[in-house]
């Protein structure tokens, strides 16, 4: 209503969740990330010391999401009642739990490289890779129960989630040049087509989709020609757009320099669109 | 036993008398609110009036908070009631994420989520909520939505435009509202004017909003 004025409330919170918690999905699309595609690079490469590496990566990133989740905490030395009060209807309770098994697991897949005992660290890699998976599309449950910020319930996040868990690690990997040649190939095949598709869902979910609610369209406008579009379009354009076009020439002939830098804008796209995906829902007033 | 809030908006006066009584009932700190009444103009000068909307928390049969709180520091009482253990809260601010009222706050002095309880302490002790004693028009109406001789369930029956606010969102909340109209109880139909409001120097503590 034009003519209808606030003139007396309290001050908008603001974001509550910030970049702390965009550093939380940033690292864990890494972490996950490297795991979940790990079994096909490992085959590629057999490489003992991508053996190691794999999980330090995983597991550095790992804890870098857990640090964050810590710091985010108003009341950070209390972090350990999420096990000794759990609340098995929240995802947060229910991802505190997978991480740390996940986190247990980069341990022991550590341990089982460190020793050269490859038979146990095969035999243990489906199990980690079923509790990546999960790892990885949790955060879609958490952000679901947010009853408040309706941008975050639309039905792609899983496949989003899973889509910047395979961009994340495809663009480490070809950053770390693993696997040779053979394996720059496919894994810049990995990241055009995580690239090209997660673009493909956002632009359909924001550009195309009929929006449902008058809030929906307030966001999508904050996001598409507001006060996030410098991120939000610039972070499509950088992270996803112009690695599809790199992955396209990179996957027909290998060219790693090119790949390089298709994985670190990856990367920094990733992080630019989380981040305005995570904070425009909560720049609206909720009453 | 569900207890709940009935706010009848065409007796409202915007005295403020409720949300002085919450903040001094429980030591709300500065900078935060339980219980707030939202000023709205609306028209165009000389036809103009000015709304007011008494807002708390819900207090919802389906709370989003209570499911979203990994520790269940947030926790349903057997009156209905939606109660907060602040010393189990981890200040994650899942339920500020998840409540779609905006009705829960990061106390800046123990850093932890608190919220409206109906003046939990005060029904404990068969006394009304502090905002229902101070209000000079009897506009908040409390009581038991479960018994059919409440005064609550009197007024809903008298009262069919009763209504809550946002109903889509599944949350079943017990606080209605009679009376008003859009500007009332739906956020975007009215604008927020940068440095049009009374109070424009309020600023948000370093933890709280922007802080990270």
């Amino acid at each position: 209503m034009d003519n209808a004025v606030v003139t007396l409330d309290v001050l908008h919170s603001g974001v509550i969740w910030g970049w702390y918690v965009t550093m939380n999905l940033w690292a864990k699309s890494i972490a996950t990330g490297v795991i979940l595609l790990a079994p096909w690079i490992l085959r590629r490469h057999t490489n003992p010391r991508l053996r190691l590496l794999i999980p330090l990566i995983a597991f550095i990133f790992l804890n870098i999401t857990l640090l964050f989740t810590v710091l985010d905490l108003h009341q950070p030395l209390r972090f350990w009642h999420m096990f000794v009060y759990p609340h098995f209807t929240s995802v947060i309770n229910l991802g505190a739990w997978l991480l740390t098994a996940f986190n247990g697991l980069l341990v022991v897949h550590l341990l089982l490289a460190w020793k050269g005992q490859d038979t146990q660290y095969r035999q243990l890699m489906p199990l980690t890779w079923i509790v990546a998976f999960f790892a990885t599309i949790y955060t879609a449950g958490l952000l679901g129960q947010a009853n408040a910020r309706e941008l975050w319930h639309a039905a792609t996040e899983v496949p989003q989630m899973l889509l910047a868990a395979t961009l994340a690690g495809s663009a480490v990997f070809l950053l770390m040049r693993a696997g040779g040649e053979q394996a720059s190939t496919w894994l810049s095949t990995v990241l055009g087509v995580s690239a090209g598709v997660s673009l493909t869902i956002y632009i359909a979910e924001v550009v195309l989709a009929p929006q449902k609610s008058e809030e929906a369209e307030y966001l999508i406008h904050v996001l598409l020609s507001g006060d996030l579009k410098t991120l939000f379009v610039g972070g499509l354009c950088l992270g996803f757009a112009v690695p599809l076009l790199m992955a396209w020439a990179g996957a027909r002939r290998p060219q790693p320099g090119l790949m390089m830098l298709a994985g670190l804008l990856s990367l920094a796209g990733l992080w630019l669109v989380k981040h305005a995906w995570l904070i425009a829902p909560q720049l609206i007033p909720l009453s | 036993m569900r207890l709940g809030f009935m706010v009848d908006l065409d007796l409202c006066m915007g005295c403020k008398a409720c949300e002085v009584a919450c903040k001094s009932e429980n030591d709300v700190p500065l900078n935060a609110w339980r219980l707030r009444v939202k000023y709205v103009d609306v028209g165009t000068y000389p036809e103009v009036k000015r709304t007011f909307t008494p807002m708390r928390c819900n207090q919802c049969d389906n709370a989003p908070c209570e499911t979203v709180c990994p520790v269940g520091a947030l926790h349903p009482l057997d009156n209905g009631i939606v109660n907060i253990d602040k010393d189990r809260c981890i200040g994650c601010a899942a339920c500020m994420m998840a409540c779609p009222y905006g009705a829960l706050y990061m106390d800046p002095e123990t850093n932890t989520a608190d919220k409206c309880t109906f003046c939990a302490h005060r029904v404990e002790g068969g006394l009304e909520p502090a905002c229902v004693v101070a209000c000079p028009t009897e506009a908040n109406i409390f009581g038991d939505l479960d018994d059919p001789n409440s005064k609550i369930s009197a007024y809903i029956r008298a009262h069919p435009d009763s209504r809550v606010r946002k109903p889509e969102k599944g949350t079943k909340p017990k606080h209605l509202y009679t009376g008003g109209g859009a500007v009332h109880l739906e956020p975007l139909a009215s604008k927020r004017e940068e440095g049009m409001n009374l109070f424009n120097r309020i600023g948000t503590l370093d933890k709280i909003g922007g802080g990270h």
